[in-house]
């Protein structure tokens, strides 16, 4: 057999950022499907999104309300988002109120309907909202058709007109196998997860024929450009080998000395992981990281929970802000998944073709979540960061250290492996002095320096100075002088 | 299908104006309710009388009978029962108000859209509306 005699499906973009990805590659044409979920979670915008995306004067939308929302108020709403095109209605997009007809109880009255103005108006894209009150319907005793037989009858209908077709329906329960399910080609579950005042909105492909559809429920957001999903980065690239692999190039750190102390540099495509205690000067490294880019013509981008990314800097960051060689992610959304921060950095990434990413702090990253996901930071984390690589970006991520001299760790997340290296930061006393050490842990695959070095920060940044060789104990916190042995002759 | 502009107001006959006038109601009618529904649209019109009858209180007959949507009758025998000028005058009210009632709710924009198809087929763009606020 020939790949010839097979049918091409041909799929639609959906004008819906991240969906298409979602979908498995956009949305299959002459499909039938169902979009499901309780009132209020974005089904009659995503319907509207993707209709004023597909529809042209060759490839016009029907747009069917039935009871339910008045469509004069659906009207009024949806003409806030940024999609909505008024000059396209009447001309490409058409709408067409049923009310009448479903007053009638009868579904044969609402199909005949259905029909005359499919006939009149050759749609290539149909959409029914909501179906809710079809199914309300079907419960009339007026009714001669039952709805299993007016989905089946519409599905076949409308595949033979060569129209991608969508059932708009709010009264579907997860655990309710309704026989509609088992007609439709497609079936995308919208859910609102709420988790103490938090509310996420949630996406599901749960069905959707004859392609790879990313599976799991995957986040969504509406703002005034619509609806915008965030599939999880792409890790299958980075198995097959396309990652950036590491050059040898290496690429300094703004910060005179500890590119020696890290064996010549940061290389290139690496995560580093800065930890320390709060103010030993982790955001100032990440800034000076991003500067010495900009002072090479590399551009970065910042990711920043924590601070104003364009104040608390520095007049030199603010201004790489606003000239633009610095990105900036705008972390401050409620319920933020990490997922949606992978997806704005990459896109981020993408558009500056930046070369250094700094994600600043992974512990205001963690409190910037929706609880809901924090369950799962560490999992997330770990394919965001290999999803980063991908990039080719060279990734500097600080993290909160405990004030805890017992124990020497680097992240509360274990996210320590996951780093190519690791500078620790550390407060000491000396002299009833409060002084700052910082030494590299790791880099991998590279010879580095082990000293544990005093640092300090003045208006110029950061300043490594000397080791403290007649003290031992420093990474105690309370550091002792070395009593001194006699010196052998 | 005769937009208002059609009716001379000057016109003897107030017959004729209230026939001029319910057919302009019939189109708008016909071009509103496919897409808000039959009774969206009549629910805008009874308001638009309500509102209109501030100034013209004979139109009260017209609210009152305004039961069924897509009946103008009420209106129609309101109107035939004015001079011609006065019943011009109180049905072009009615359709200002009834444009801006409208365009709060959906906007000029879309409003301006979805009445184009009252006006017949040549005259786009020449819709009768009143945009002064």
């Amino acid at each position: 057999m020939t790949t010839i005699d097979k049918a091409t499906i041909k799929r639609l973009p959906t004008g819906v950022p991240g969906l298409d990805e979602v979908l498995g590659g956009g949305l299959p044409e002459l499909s039938f499907n169902i979009i499901a979920g309780p009132p209020g979670c974005g089904k009659t915008t995503l319907s509207h999104q993707m209709m004023f995306a597909l529809a042209t004067p060759e490839r016009p939308a029907l747009y069917f309300t039935v009871l339910g929302e008045p469509p004069l108020k659906m009207l009024r709403y949806q003409q806030q988002f940024e999609f909505f095109d008024a000059g396209k209605v009447n001309d490409s997009v058409h709408f067409v109120n049923l009310s009448e007809e479903t007053a009638t109880g009868d579904l044969k009255t609402v199909l005949a309907r259905i029909v005359a103005e499919v006939e009149r108006y050759s749609p290539a894209l149909v959409f029914v909202d909501s179906f809710r009150s079809v199914v309300l319907a079907q419960d009339s005793p007026k009714s001669f058709i039952s709805l299993q037989e007016f989905v089946q009858q519409l599905g076949m209908m409308m595949t033979s007109w060569q129209a991608t077709t969508f059932l708009i329906g709010e009264y579907f329960t997860d655990n309710d196998p309704n026989p509609v399910f088992t007609v439709a080609d497609g079936l995308v579950w919208l859910r609102q997860s709420t988790q103490g005042n938090s509310v996420v909105r949630k996406m599901e492909i749960m069905k959707m024929r004859g392609q790879p559809t990313l599976s799991g429920l995957h986040t969504f957001r509406i703002d005034g450009k619509g609806i915008r999903v965030f599939a999880p980065p792409v890790m299958a690239d980075a198995e097959a080998g396309a990652m950036v692999r590491p050059d040898g190039r290496r690429l300094r750190m703004g910060v005179p000395g500890l590119d020696d102390m890290m064996g010549g540099g940061l290389p290139r495509g690496y995560s580093l992981l800065v930890a320390g205690p709060t103010g030993a000067g982790k955001s100032i490294l990440a800034s000076a990281f991003l500067a010495e880019g900009a002072r090479n013509g590399e551009s970065g981008v910042i990711a920043a929970f924590e601070q104003r990314p364009n104040r608390s800097r520095g007049p030199f960051m603010a201004e790489l802000i606003a000239s633009g060689r610095v990105g900036v992610i705008d972390a401050r959304a409620p319920g933020l998944s990490v997922d949606e921060i992978a997806t704005l950095l990459i896109a981020e990434v993408r558009r500056l073709n930046a070369s250094r990413v700094v994600i600043d702090s992974l512990s205001g990253f963690e409190l910037a979540l929706a609880p809901t996901f924090r369950d799962t930071f560490r999992e997330s984390l770990s394919r965001m960061v290999v999803a980063l690589a991908t990039t080719g970006a060279t990734v500097l991520m600080t993290s909160e250290l405990e004030d805890r001299y017992d124990d020497l760790r680097f992240s509360p997340y274990g996210t320590a492996f996951l780093t190519d290296a690791i500078i620790v930061q550390r407060y000491i006393e000396v002299d009833s002095r409060l002084l700052r050490i910082m030494a590299v842990a790791k880099v991998r695959d590279s010879a580095h320096s082990n000293e544990l070095r005093l640092f300090s920060i003045d208006e110029k940044g950061i300043r490594i100075g000397e080791m403290l060789p007649d003290y031992e104990g420093l990474l105690g916190g309370r550091p002792t002088q070395r009593v001194a042995a006699p010196r052998s002759p | 299908m005769t937009p208002l502009r059609s009716i001379p107001a000057d016109d003897s006959d107030p017959q004729g104006v209230a026939d001029g006038a319910v057919a302009v109601w019939a189109a708008i009618d016909g071009a509103l309710s496919p897409v808000i529904g039959a009774r969206g649209n009549a629910a805008l019109y009874k308001r638009s009388l309500h509102l209109a009858r501030v100034q013209h209180p004979w139109l009260a007959a017209a609210y009152e009978g305004a039961v069924q949507p897509g009946d103008y009758s009420a209106l129609r025998a309101a109107l035939a029962q004015q001079t011609a000028a006065n019943a011009s005058q109180a049905h072009e009210a009615l359709l200002r108000i009834f444009n801006d009632l409208l365009a709060d709710l959906i906007g000029r924009s879309l409003t301006r859209r979805l009445l184009q198809a009252a006006w017949s087929p040549n005259s786009y763009g020449n819709a009768v509306q009143d945009d002064s606020p």
